[in-house]
């Protein structure tokens, strides 16, 4: 608007105007936009028209064109000088032209006056003075409407101080490129303003204005008002688009779905694991798309493939680690692989999603995924599982068969997954068809399942079933090289060694890397090597592993890059190499692994079990004096944090890492084993101390109260399996000598005293040996060889012992024999003598039973009621058979222990409750 | 009863065979018809047990030796349950606190009390209370002996309480002023040859005196062991010969081998030999002070007397530290790792002073 409005300023200049309307025309023809830079530079023309020649500027104030030649100045425009100096001279003559006839005047004026009044002066001055006025009113009457020529400058200078600038103006402006470019700021004004400009410039004119000038005016109105509305509706064109795209782009708008790969080639992952998953899912080929499985290698075939990866990575300088592929390529009788599920399992951020992604597309599947963020009830399992399996996609174009990716399984709830595994090893009927016409449900999908931690309890089930692919964390340097690539399609200015502490830092996290990059592509800041290392962003709340602290308090951790305040006095940070190796950062190092870890028992027990193994130099032991104390300090601490449940102490356990740390290092590759000597101890003393348990029960009173505490382990056993062990003569009993006899007999006394019996069993190699039972060889140490008696021996011991066990159990028994008989003596001299007639009869024990009738029947009635009485208390039926056993006891008392009479007095510590009970109180 | 040391234990306190003037004054305080707690402390082997189980008899008569085993259940406030063993006669029980580990507090809570509490009534009975017999006090924990204090007060009418310690040191006071103390000393050298000789005079078995004595000297003046040596000699070797080998405990043995070892190397490799046979040791449930005790015992023979001072010293310092801390092997093996520095420094010096000269 501005620069219409400076072309109607100069537009009282006719052949100016079509000059610069011809320009404005031509314009549109090459550009459309109107603020072209042609127009501008023209703009300048115009300015610097109304500059007079040098050499007729003697009249006109040299301020005026010392101001723009400072605007010129401050333009510093020496191309656009010259062409304004080429302009000047076309013009020279039109100004001469104009000024011309002034020169005249003042010249003949001049003349007239030296001619007319030569010697007064005072008249010479009034003449000049009326001249100057005679050509004021000239000038005025020549062009009643046309400023001064310096008037007009001064207001076009004033103007194009108020409205253009080469610097940032503050008022609200639009910046225009001039084609040399150098940009100008332009003011907007209000239209209002722009009007009243106009009414000004018209009202000034007036009629003075021609047609076609009017003519001009309308059709330079037009082109504008026609521009401006293409303008319009380019902006809108524009902006839809801009929206349309935006709404698309907002999908992507993520790198990390943006650059996720899309193809098999562009997977990350390690090339081992990725051929070892696609091997397996092409295994499916044969049961979904019933083609032929490509390879069907013999167990032959299959070690040369993996040979032939193991050589593939080695030529592509993987890992040299291969974790070697478990796939069962069998198929069943279904044509089904055995191994229906393959678990990935591995750090987050690695690529599992993706390969299970990539890999299923690729083999021609549609993907159903199932996720932590869906409900994972039993239920919900069972129909995915049965929708994708058994079912397929309708209405899906493709008509690809289903493959179902379970991610992050580890957080499903364990009957979910133990579902999973009853469905998929085919444990699980059809529903409706229950027992065994149901029909086997047969997995003929694959499934994927992805976790982050391979061993948590609920997986156990699944790992043993499936083809579990451990992800290996992926190599720096290709991530690297993949996020410089990233960073390039991005155009965000960063370097490899940048990109590769990056991934370091996030340790091979692609997601994470991914983010940051993005991150700073947002901040539109270039990725340098101390951003990285310097900002919060992209850093994991890492756990150290036990065995990365382990490995880190065994070895001196090498230089690594670290942000450091330079000492100079520009307090710019640099990256430098730290100094891992002074002791400072080595100490702040392990205090913060092992705080990262946390578990300090088992930290310090893996220590303890593992320095020995470090080849530490430690010529006077002095080491090893300073961190087995440090054991001992944490070992009291530990037991009395646990004691006294006290955690304020608690942080003070850390501090021995540093120690050990201090003592053990080496700038070797410690071989740790995970320490498990401990637990094997505690184990085996749970076993020796309920071994000696069993000992003290199988102990009779009296000896119990004397081998309390651990005078067991201490004096007995030791010397006890000495005195068990005699050598016997490797002849029958009977041919043993008296003296040996009575050996033989202590022996088996101590024995049995013992409660030992001696087991007969198989051993591995065939042999029959004997066992002690409870197993007393248990107490053996290792390196204490004791005496070992012959087999012979052991069995004669065997059997001595069994009959002397049986010995054992008599004498009680017949300590109640002798009491019964008691109590059947004094009953004898209650019974009737009647009775004692039937005792008498020899009979044999069936037919015993039969008496008491035919006593019932010879006995009176007065006996008879001597039994009720007697009978009071007990069961009639008993109380006869009883006495019918007690009656024959003189007879057999075999025949006594076999009755169904058994007296068992359960006697109590507690004297209390004790009275004095009569065994014939109790008939 | 037939392993001679528990055929041959005397059954009265007038047939022991050493202190005899102690088993004199037990005899008079029982006949008296009251007396306090008491509490029995010395090493292992000396006769508690069976000075214990004469006074019972001397008390009861023989029905206190008509024994029985009872298992006893409780249940733990963390609703666990857990069995202890428990010897009783009809005028005491005789139980061992610390078998039940962790919960000897509620043993003797609840247990203990339970029986103080209920009077005997049985009015046949020449005493109106009844024996408690506690063993092996000082593996109890601080916890369980403070709720046993409360308890020996409370019921003194009812029962009264014999403790059997090792010792006393591990006791707290207020348990020791509760309780007459009564100290069983180990027997000497010629006490325990007198009765091995006794004994072998009623086996009509012929003892060398040599061989008595080596026994006896073994045994680390422990009666028990001595006997048992005995029998285990005769059973390897009989007739007996003066100089036929004696046979010890094999964790002895085992110790030996284990100082050999040490005083053979002194390196961490061999540290890690010496940790195993430790290990061995625990797993074998013989108690880490012992262990240790006898570890320095025997290693400060072997040594020359300039270190033994500082090992002494060291040896106490790391006992001290694994009584407070929780697993044992770690202060026994920076025991170990000490004396082999030490000894290590001394024989570089011999070494040195060797060549100076």
């Amino acid at each position: 608007m501005e620069v219409d409005k400076e072309l109607f300023y100069d537009s009282d200049e006719s052949e100016n105007v079509v000059l610069s309307g011809s320009t404005q025309k031509s314009n549109k023809n090459s550009d459309s936009s109107l603020f072209s830079n042609n127009l501008l530079s023209q703009i300048s023309f115009d300015t610097t028209q109304p500059q007079p020649p040098k050499g007729h500027f003697t009249s006109t104030p040299f301020v005026a064109k010392k101001l723009f030649q400072k605007e010129y100045q401050e333009d510093e425009e020496k191309i656009a000088l010259n062409e304004i100096q080429n302009l000047r001279l076309k013009r020279k003559r039109r100004l001469e032209d104009l000024f011309g006839d002034l020169h005249d005047i003042i010249e003949e004026d001049d003349d007239v006056n030296l001619k007319k009044h030569k010697t007064e002066e005072d008249r010479d001055l009034d003449t000049i003075q009326k001249i100057l006025d005679a050509r004021k009113v000239f000038v005025t009457c020549q062009n009643p409407m046309k400023k001064s020529n310096f008037d007009r400058l001064e207001a076009l200078h004033k103007f194009k101080k108020n409205n253009l600038s080469s610097t940032i103006p503050r008022y609200t402006f639009e910046s225009l490129m001039r084609d040399d470019d150098t940009k100008i700021y332009i003011r907007l004004q209000t239209e209002e303003i722009e009007n009243r400009e106009i009414n000004d410039i018209k009202i000034q004119k007036g009629n003075f204005l021609s047609n076609q000038n009017e003519n001009i005016w309308q059709e330079a109105n037009q082109i504008v008002s026609k521009q401006y509305n293409e303008n319009q509706e380019n902006n809108l064109m524009q902006e839809i688009q801009q929206q349309r795209e935006g709404a698309i782009s907002q999908n992507v708008d993520l790198w990390v779905e943006k650059y996720r790969p899309k193809k098999y080639i562009d997977l990350l992952s390690d090339e081992s694991i990725n051929r070892s998953m696609l091997q397996w899912i092409k295994l499916w080929d044969k049961v979904v798309f019933n083609r032929e499985v490509l390879k069907k290698p013999k167990n032959g075939e299959l070690s040369s493939f993996n040979k032939k990866t193991g050589r593939f990575e080695q030529n592509g300088g993987w890992q040299r680690r291969k974790p070697k592929s478990n796939l069962n390529t069998e198929l069943d009788e279904n044509n089904i692989p055995k191994q229906k599920i393959v678990l990935l399992a591995g750090k987050p951020g690695i690529g599992k999603t993706t390969l299970a992604h990539v890999i299923a597309r690729h083999a021609g599947y549609e993907i159903r995924e199932e996720n932590a963020s869906d409900d994972r009830t039993i239920e919900i399992f069972k129909q995915t599982l049965e929708n994708c399996t058994q079912m397929q996609n309708v209405l899906n174009r493709d008509n690809r068969p289903n493959c179902i990716i379970f991610d992050e399984i580890d957080g499903a709830p364990i009957r979910s997954i133990e579902y999973l595994v009853r469905f998929v090893s085919g444990q699980i009927s059809e529903k409706g068809k229950k027992g065994k016409n149901g029909k086997k449900i047969l997995v003929k999908r694959p499934i994927i399942c992805i976790c982050n931690d391979m061993y948590g309890a609920n997986l156990r089930a699944l790992k043993q079933i499936a083809f579990v692919v451990n992800f290996q964390s992926i190599d720096n340097t290709r991530l690297a090289e993949r996020l410089l690539q990233i960073a390039n399609k991005e155009r965000i200015k960063t370097d490899l060694t940048t990109m590769l502490t990056l991934a370091e830092k996030s340790d091979s996290d692609i997601r994470s890397c991914i983010s940051v990059i993005q991150f700073y592509a947002s901040v539109k800041k270039p990725i340098t090597l101390f951003e990285v290392l310097k900002s919060t962003i992209g850093q994991k709340d890492q756990h150290k592993t036990l065995f990365n602290v382990w490995s880190s308090i065994f070895q001196i951790q090498r230089p690594k890059k670290i942000i450091k305040q330079s000492e100079t006095n520009d307090q710019r940070e640099v990256v430098t190499m730290s100094d891992m190796m002074s002791l400072k950062r080595r100490m702040t190092h392990i205090l913060d692994m092992v705080s990262s870890c946390g578990e300090y028992e088992k930290l310090w027990t893996g220590i303890f079990e593992n320095f020995p193994k470090q080849n530490y130099s430690d010529s006077k032991l002095d080491n090893l004096v300073e961190s087995a104390s440090w054991f001992c300090f944490n070992d009291c601490l530990q037991n009395k944090i646990n004691s006294l449940q006290n955690y304020i102490i608690y942080p003070y356990l850390q501090f021995a890492f540093a120690a050990w740390h201090f003592n053990f290092s080496t700038m070797k590759f410690p071989q740790i084993t995970y320490p498990h000597k401990q637990f094997e101890v505690s184990q085996k003393l749970a076993n020796t101390k309920q071994i000696s348990v069993s000992l003290k029960k199988m102990l009779s009173p009296p000896l119990l109260g004397f081998r309390s505490g651990h005078t067991l382990q201490l004096d007995i056993l030791s010397l006890l399996k000495i005195i068990i062990n005699p050598e016997i003569r490797p002849v029958s009993m009977h041919l043993l000598s008296q003296k040996e006899k009575t050996e033989l007999q202590h022996t088996v006394e101590i024995i049995a005293d013992f409660g030992l019996t001696f087991v007969q069993f198989q051993s591995n190699d065939g042999t029959y040996v004997y066992k002690c039972d409870p197993d007393i060889d248990h107490f053996e140490l290792s390196g204490i060889s004791v005496r070992q008696i012959s087999y012979w021996s052991k069995q004669i011991l065997a059997q001595q012992v069994e009959r002397e066990k049986m010995r054992r159990i008599r004498p009680k028994m017949g300590e109640i024999e002798n009491q019964n008989a008691e109590i059947s003596n004094e009953k004898k001299t209650s019974l009737t003598f009647l009775e004692e007639a039937s005792l008498h009869k020899k009979l044999p024990n069936h037919l015993q039973k039969l008496i008491p009738k035919s006593v019932a029947t010879i006995e009176k009635k007065t006996s008879e009621l001597v039994y009720k009485d007697f009978f009071g208390r007990i069961v009639t039926k008993q109380s006869v058979t009883s006495s019918k056993c007690e009656k024959d006891n003189d007879q057999s008392k075999d025949v006594f222990l076999k009755s169904p009479i058994w007296l068992k007095f359960k006697e109590g510590f507690n004297n209390a409750v004790r009275t004095d009970v009569h065994f014939s109180d109790l008939l | 009863m037939s392993l001679w040391v528990d055929k041959y234990r005397p059954r009265e306190l007038s047939k022991l065979d050493y202190h005899k003037e102690q088993a004199a004054d037990l005899k008079r305080l029982c006949e008296q018809q009251d007396f306090p707690h008491l509490m029995f402390f010395g090493p292992s082997g000396s006769g508690k047990k069976t000075r214990i189980q004469c006074m019972l008899r001397e008390l009861y008569g023989t029905s206190a030796e008509r024994l029985r085993n009872e298992t006893m259940t409780f249940t733990t406030p963390s609703n666990k349950k857990v069995d202890i063993m428990t010897v009783s006669s009809n005028y005491h029980i005789e139980l061992n606190p610390s078998d039940a580990g962790i919960y000897d507090r509620v043993i003797i809570t609840d247990i203990i009390k339970q029986i103080a509490q209920t009077a005997n009534i049985d009015s046949g009975s020449e005493r109106d209370f009844k024996v408690i017999v506690l063993t092996e006090i000082d593996d109890l924990t601080k916890d369980a002996q403070h709720a046993l204090r409360r308890t020996m007060e409370k019921y003194v009418a009812t029962c009264r309480i014999i403790l059997c310690v090792n010792s006393t040191s591990r006791v707290i006071p207020a348990i020791k002023s509760r309780c007459l103390g009564i100290r069983v000393s180990a027997p000497s050298i010629e006490e325990i040859v007198a009765i091995l000789h006794k004994i072998c005079r009623k086996e009509n078995l012929t003892l060398p005196n040599e061989l008595a004595l080596n026994i006896a000297k073994t045994s680390d003046r422990n009666l028990r062991r001595a006997i048992l040596m005995l029998e285990a000699a005769k059973v390897q070797k009989y007739p007996f010969t003066s100089n036929q080998q004696v046979p010890d405990v094999d964790w002895k043995i085992f110790l030996h081998e284990t100082a050999n070892v040490i005083m053979r190397e002194q390196t961490p490799a061999n540290l890690e030999k010496i940790r195993d046979r430790l290990y061995e040791l625990l797993s074998h449930g013989i108690p880490s002070d012992i262990i240790f005790r006898e570890l320095v015992k025997i290693l400060t023979t072997k040594c020359d007397s300039e270190v033994k001072s500082q090992i002494y010293g060291y040896a106490s310092l790391y006992e001290h530290r694994m009584l407070s801390g929780n697993k044992p092997i770690y202060h026994l093996e920076a025991f170990v790792a000490q004396f082999m520095s030490i000894y290590k420094k001394y024989l570089n010096d011999i070494t040195m002073d060797f060549d100076d000269d």
